[in-house]
């Protein structure tokens, strides 16, 4: 009888320590993926026009973030390197026509490196009778009559010149 | 009837002018990449992706065609595209194979044009005005030997205080260059040497860049002055020149403090200007350089903030102190604002709970830490549980056995 007493009670005091093994499991893979950051925007090996990018990731909260982006996977000359307390940074500088690693830091953990390119855009707009630079680099503009070139100008983003009646063909292309 | 008329009449011109200004004549054509840009390679093969923009979204047709000193290495894969209004965007391609040898060193390019169609109406073709929009292709051909390329920047200062320069220098060459520093001659208003200065000497390998810096005590009148950077590379040399400002700066930087620290933690810089300026101030940021033995070792920055005028306001720059040992470190405290900059030198005692700062002959700010952390806790009690968990265990696995023992003894 005291036997099966005994039997029953180690079962039962099994039962609680695979339980709170268990519990103690689930508690630190919330506590390992909780403190994980998640880099969001840019996504990783994107390309993208936007010369001042919004760098945004997820996590839970932390007293502060640290974003670092370089043209180098080794970080060692970062062109971005804020601590800042939110889950995302718009850089005030524009972004050179590169590829760019990026990562994020905070108090315990750090995310993974993720990357993207930032690539030009050359486009003009003629509208009525003028030419606008509608992407993101400086553009020389190329003028023509029907026959030779007769000049050249050159257009910062959103920058625009009349035309005159003689000028027929205007070529783009970067100038930066 | 003659009123009516006369009504009727102005209407008309209204509409017809309305309508005339409601019409927009817009073309527009895009491409991207604008260029891309490969180094040299014997043989190099690649094929390169480029997407057409039809941000008018009009029905349109190009044609593509190839121009430059390397248009011979490039094969196009379409020579007419066609849009229709829904289409937004479409992809091409073409291939390029250089050859063994490029003998023109630094950029070599292909122009890939896509140049806008006329307009056909039936049989018809209007000739009026057309576009085109270029993506290039830049290979880089090394120069033989050592060649550098060089920029100067300058950081402005009032009278008094230290303005600095930096010479960003890129290693173009084949060849890595041994040692590299540059005199910076500060001209007056009437080209009148008025200083100059000298900066270290550095090495730079071949393809990469490096920064040459100086400062000169701005002991002038306010104005414009002229800097020379005559740059001096293993027996070669280099030259950048800029215009600079002195005096006239609109920020004063009243204090600066660091609050509840703990070494190798983050460390909150709160930096307290004064807007003097009649206007408001906008997109004001601080930012700080850290050097030890001379060397940076960290840099770090505020958020931008808009100064009303007159007006006083706390930036807030953080450090990361992980790997910083105790010690004096210096400092310099740089405020940025309207493409302007004030430099203030500091000094910085860093010592386990603290960061000091001596700022114009002053010491500033002494804190104690926060004590634990939330995470540090939670982590803390993960491993408590833990133990405790493996202590039971051990504890019942142990008893369970000396039952077992005792059971069957008596058995």
């Amino acid at each position: 009888m005291k036997n099966k007493k005994t039997k029953s009670n180690l079962n039962y005091f099994n039962k609680i320590l695979i339980i709170l093994l268990v519990l103690t499991l689930i508690l630190y893979i919330i506590f390992i993926n909780l403190n994980k950051i998640i880099l969001t925007q840019p996504k990783d090996n994107s390309i993208t026009t936007e010369r001042y990018p919004e760098f945004k990731w997820n996590s839970k909260q932390s007293d502060y973030y640290k974003l670092i982006v370089d043209d180098s996977i080794d970080f060692k000359t970062p062109i971005i390197n804020v601590i800042t307390t939110e889950k995302n940074y718009k850089p005030d500088i524009k972004l050179d026509l590169t590829k760019y690693y990026w990562k994020v830091i905070s108090e315990n953990t750090a995310s993974n490196v993720n990357s993207f390119t930032m690539n030009s855009v050359v486009a003009i707009e003629l509208d009525n009778s003028l030419i606008k630079n509608v992407g993101n680099v400086r553009t020389k503009v190329t003028i023509e009559d029907r026959v030779n070139v007769i000049g050249a100008v050159i257009l910062d983003i959103n920058e625009f010149f009349e035309t005159k009646k003689d000028q027929n063909l205007f070529k783009a292309e970067q100038d930066e | 009837m003659n009123k009516r008329l006369n009504k009727n009449l102005i209407l008309l011109i209204l509409i017809v002018v309305s309508i005339l200004f409601l019409i927009r004549d817009v073309n527009a054509l895009g491409v991207t990449p604008g260029r891309t840009t490969v180094d040299f390679k014997p043989n190099l093969q690649q094929t390169v992706e480029f997407t057409v923009l039809n941000s008018e979204h009009k029905d349109f047709r190009a044609v593509i065609f190839v121009e430059g000193d390397l248009a011979g290495y490039v094969t196009l894969y379409n020579y007419l595209i066609e849009f229709r209004a829904d289409e937004g965007s479409k992809t091409f391609k073409y291939d390029f194979k250089l050859p063994a040898t490029l003998e023109k060193p630094g950029i070599n390019s292909a122009d890939i044009i896509i140049r806008e169609l006329p307009e056909q109406k039936g049989k018809d073709i209007f000739i009026g005005t057309s576009i085109a929009v270029v993506t290039q292709l830049y290979v880089k051909v090394p120069y033989p030997g050592k060649y550098a390329e060089v920029d100067l920047r300058i950081s402005e200062a009032n009278v008094n205080e230290n303005v600095n320069f930096f010479i960003q220098v890129s290693n173009f060459g084949t060849e890595d260059i041994n040692k590299i520093s540059a005199i910076i001659e500060i001209l007056g208003p009437t080209n009148e040497l008025i200083a100059t200065v000298e900066t270290s000497e550095i090495a730079i390998k071949s393809k990469e860049r490096a920064e040459l810096t100086a400062s000169w005590l701005a002991d002038v009148n306010p104005g414009k002055y002229y800097a020379v950077a005559k740059v001096k590379y293993d027996g070669k040399s280099a030259r950048a020149e800029t215009v600079f400002n002195v005096g006239g700066l609109l920020l004063e930087i009243i204090d600066i403090s660091v609050k509840d620290f703990k070494l190798g933690q983050v460390a909150k810089f709160d930096i307290l200007v004064q807007n003097r300026a009649n206007e408001i101030l906008e997109n004001v940021f601080a930012e700080m350089v850290i050097k030890e033995n001379n060397v940076e070792i960290a840099k770090f920055k505020s958020a931008n903030e808009n100064i009303e005028s007159l007006a006083e306001k706390e930036l807030n720059a953080f450090w990361d102190t992980t790997g910083i040992k105790e010690g004096s470190y210096d400092a310099t405290l740089i405020l940025n604002y309207k493409d302007k900059s004030i430099k203030k030198e500091l000094k910085t005692f860093v010592t386990l709970t603290s960061i000091e700062t001596s700022f114009l002959g002053t010491g500033k700010a002494v804190a104690a830490g926060k004590g634990l952390r939330r995470e540090t806790m939670i982590f803390l009690l993960v491993i408590t549980l833990i133990l405790i968990n493996i202590g039971w265990f051990v504890y019942f696995k142990k008893r369970g056995k000396n039952l077992n023992i005792k059971e069957n003894r008596k058995i």
